[in-house]
């Protein structure tokens, strides 16, 4: 690198844009701030305010819980009453008038429930990329109008607190297309009338990713073109037309996820597998078919005919023997993900291949492993980050070691990637209460290597674990986020068990199902 | 080959274009002149910025080009700087200004990401000590945007 001053009348002009200056500097590193430290830059000075404030307002959330903010106009009174009666507490709200200074800066906007509010904040909701809702409003048609360039991910669900809350989104094509910028969509009760499949083409040909629940498809898209841009495809409990077999996959030659659960219909097994040995699977490298009537045979067919695949789920299904042997002849390096949950056919001999062979697995869901295999499995994927099994056999293993389940806490152990850990005991009611009993006495300390565990659920091992238990769980597993079952001595001492947590891990979260853990999630 | 780049106090650069075309505003600038040796003048960057602004390009010179990413995630990680940028990164609004004119993301993400580590857990106080700012409100107008902005906090 050499250097020396140089003659200006040799230089060459270049326009300067507008520049950014040090009062700027703030917004360049604001997407690198986690949210506390954020609000404590907006209160540094005048010049942070300005150009942080936006930042604040980039993602924002609107819950069904939170009523209307207190008008000027309406009596103190009055406000402490919808406060008491709704649990509504104003300092977690943000004031009307700074929801309409600030809706401007809304990118993305999640809105659940009926909440009169959105009416107020529509006017400003001009630069939105991303939309979240459960009802097909009259709001919701003119945001869509309004941000027609910068509308890139829409999500019209049901709510999931409220079953059975959905409407059915008719027309709903005709609206999407003017979205220029539209790449993402997931609608729940969507409907394509017979006379919107060319609508319905255009749209998907915009699409990155499709992804239709509980809907019906009376007409197939209607397109000379193939979907070249569609990456995702999801289809879950949808009604297609007879002759769409497999659904939409022959338009889509790029597809590289693709997702068939389904209860009710069954999936054509024989066209699909056509159109792979075609060729047509070659990018695909996630494939879901929870809950599809496949068999076993066809499911290895279909899994030989995937070169790239690295995600596999079939919960529910009749994945079994031959399938497994497949994965672990043909696709046993190059597997991350397996979700196998609920399949009959899937036991712990199938479980024990896949864990002694696949050597990229990541996730790992399987109905049950054998205690016995358990115990004397050489890993074949250390790298293993989410792994849900349930232990089979536990009451025939020989108890000649001390601590007395060493054999399944130490295998367990070696596995210092965990981050998700949901372990579970099968055992008949005639033999007696689970062994697996997650006592330090027991080999619980064994599991101190698992340094970066973040959710634990033990819900199907009903553990009791005692105070020292759980001292050594909080000062083990600092990473450790959510904890999932009943972990308490007795159900009496609850909450002080939960107190105690708490006190030693302020972040945990402790759930006593994994229902309430998906309802609390789904309440956020 | 190489490039002259021409820093704001009229120094002279001269800097193999591999390396000065980790900027993408110098790539598109090349792109658009075509073959000459005229020198690129960056008026908006000293000779001091310019000179740790080269050796960071020289440094990373053979690192993959990054891909612009489409998520809208505004809450991006900062505790993944590699050791050397580490050790190479001062606090320095500047540097950050010229990698954004400049258009040298992953330079950009490295100071932003050490600003953002700096002050990641302060107190507003703290953080204007550490980058020697002047309190410019009022003590009721601090309280009235912690007011205001608590509802962020549940969020």
């Amino acid at each position: 690198m050499n250097t020396h001053h140089h003659h200006p009348q040799q230089q060459v002009f270049i326009p300067s844009d507008e520049l950014l200056d040090h009062r700027s500097v703030p917004l360049l590193f604001s997407r690198f701030l986690d949210k506390p430290t954020l609000l404590a830059c907006l209160r540094v000075s005048r010049s942070w305010f300005a150009a942080l404030e936006p930042c604040l307002w980039h993602s924002f959330t609107l819950l069904r819980d939170h009523p209307s903010p207190t008008p000027p106009h309406q009596p103190r009174q009055d406000a402490q009453r919808q406060q008491n009666r709704t649990g509504f507490h104003p300092r977690r709200f943000p004031t009307l008038g700074s929801l309409q200074r600030n809706a401007r800066h809304i990118a993305r906007l999640r809105y659940f429930g009926e909440l009169p509010l959105l009416k107020a904040l529509v006017p400003h909701l001009n630069q939105l990329r991303y939309l979240e809702v459960t009802r097909y409003t009259e709001e919701v048609k003119q945001l869509l109008q309004q941000n027609t360039a910068t509308l890139h991910t829409l999500i019209l669900k049901g709510d999931a607190l409220i079953p059975g809350d959905t409407i059915l989104i008719d027309r709903i094509w005709h609206h999407l297309l003017n979205l220029s910028a539209l790449r993402h969509i997931e609608l729940n009760s969507a409907i394509v009338s017979d006379y919107e499949g060319t609508k319905f083409g255009l749209v998907c040909h915009k699409l990155a990713s499709l992804s239709l629940i509980d809907s019906k498809l009376l007409e197939r898209p209607k397109s000379d073109d193939e979907f070249l841009r569609l990456r995702t495809l999801v289809l879950e409990r949808s009604f297609l037309p007879q002759e769409d077999q497999p659904p939409l996959f022959e338009l889509c030659p790029a597809l590289e996820n693709f997702a068939w659960r389904s209860r009710s219909g069954k999936l054509s097994t024989f066209k699909f597998l056509i159109f792979l040995n075609a060729g047509r699977g070659e990018s695909l490298s996630g494939l879901d078919l929870s809950g599809s009537q496949i068999v076993d045979s066809d499911l290895a067919s279909i899994i030989r005919l995937l070169p790239g695949l690295t995600r596999f789920r079939a919960s529910n299904s009749l994945f079994g023997s031959e399938a497994t042997r497949v994965i672990a002849e043909m696709r046993q390096h190059q597997i991350q993900e397996l979700v196998l949950l609920q399949c009959p056919g899937f036991g712990p001999m199938e479980a024990q291949v896949v864990l002694t062979t696949c050597s990229r697995l990541r996730m790992f869901s399987a109905p049950v492993v054998n205690a016995e295999d358990m115990a004397q499995l050489r890993w074949g994927c250390l790298g293993l980050e989410e792994l849900d099994i349930c232990i089979v056999g536990t009451r025939r293993l020989r108890q000649t070691t001390t601590p007395r389940h060493r054999g399944i806490y130490s295998q367990l152990a070696v596995l210092i990637n965990l981050r998700v850990l949901r372990l579970g005991e099968v055992t008949d009611m005639e033999e007696g209460p689970f062994l697996l009993d997650m006592k330090l006495h027991s080999g619980l300390g064994l599991l101190s290597t698992l340094g970066r565990l973040e959710v634990f659920d033990c819900e199907k091992l009903k553990p009791v674990m005692e105070f020292f238990d759980l001292q050594w769980l909080v000062s083990t597993w600092k990473s450790l986020k959510t904890l999932v079952g009943s972990v308490h001595p007795n159900f009496e001492q609850r909450d002080l068990s939960n107190e105690f947590l708490a006190s030693q891990l302020p972040n945990l979260e402790t759930y006593l199902t994994q229902a309430e853990r998906s309802l609390a999630l789904a309440g956020r | 080959m190489t490039v002259i780049l021409v820093s704001s106090d009229n120094q002279d650069f001269k800097v193999d274009k591999e390396v000065a075309e980790r900027s993408i505003l110098i790539k598109n600038m090349l792109e658009d002149v075509g073959e000459s040796d005229s020198p690129i003048p960056l008026p908006n960057v000293t000779a001091a910025v310019l000179t740790k602004v080269i050796e960071y390009c020289e440094h990373h010179r053979n690192d993959p080009v990054q891909v612009p990413e489409e998520t809208d995630d505004p809450r991006k990680r900062s505790n993944d700087i590699e050791e050397w940028d580490m050790k190479f990164m001062q606090v320095d609004h500047e540097i950050i200004l010229a990698a954004n004119y400049l258009d040298i993301k992953p330079l950009l993400d490295v100071g932003c990401k050490t600003v953002a580590n700096i002050i990641k857990g302060k107190t507003p106080e703290e953080i204007r000590k550490a980058f020697n700012i002047v309190n410019d409100f009022t003590p009721e107008e601090e309280a009235q945007i912690k007011k205001e902005n608590e509802w962020a906090e549940d969020r």
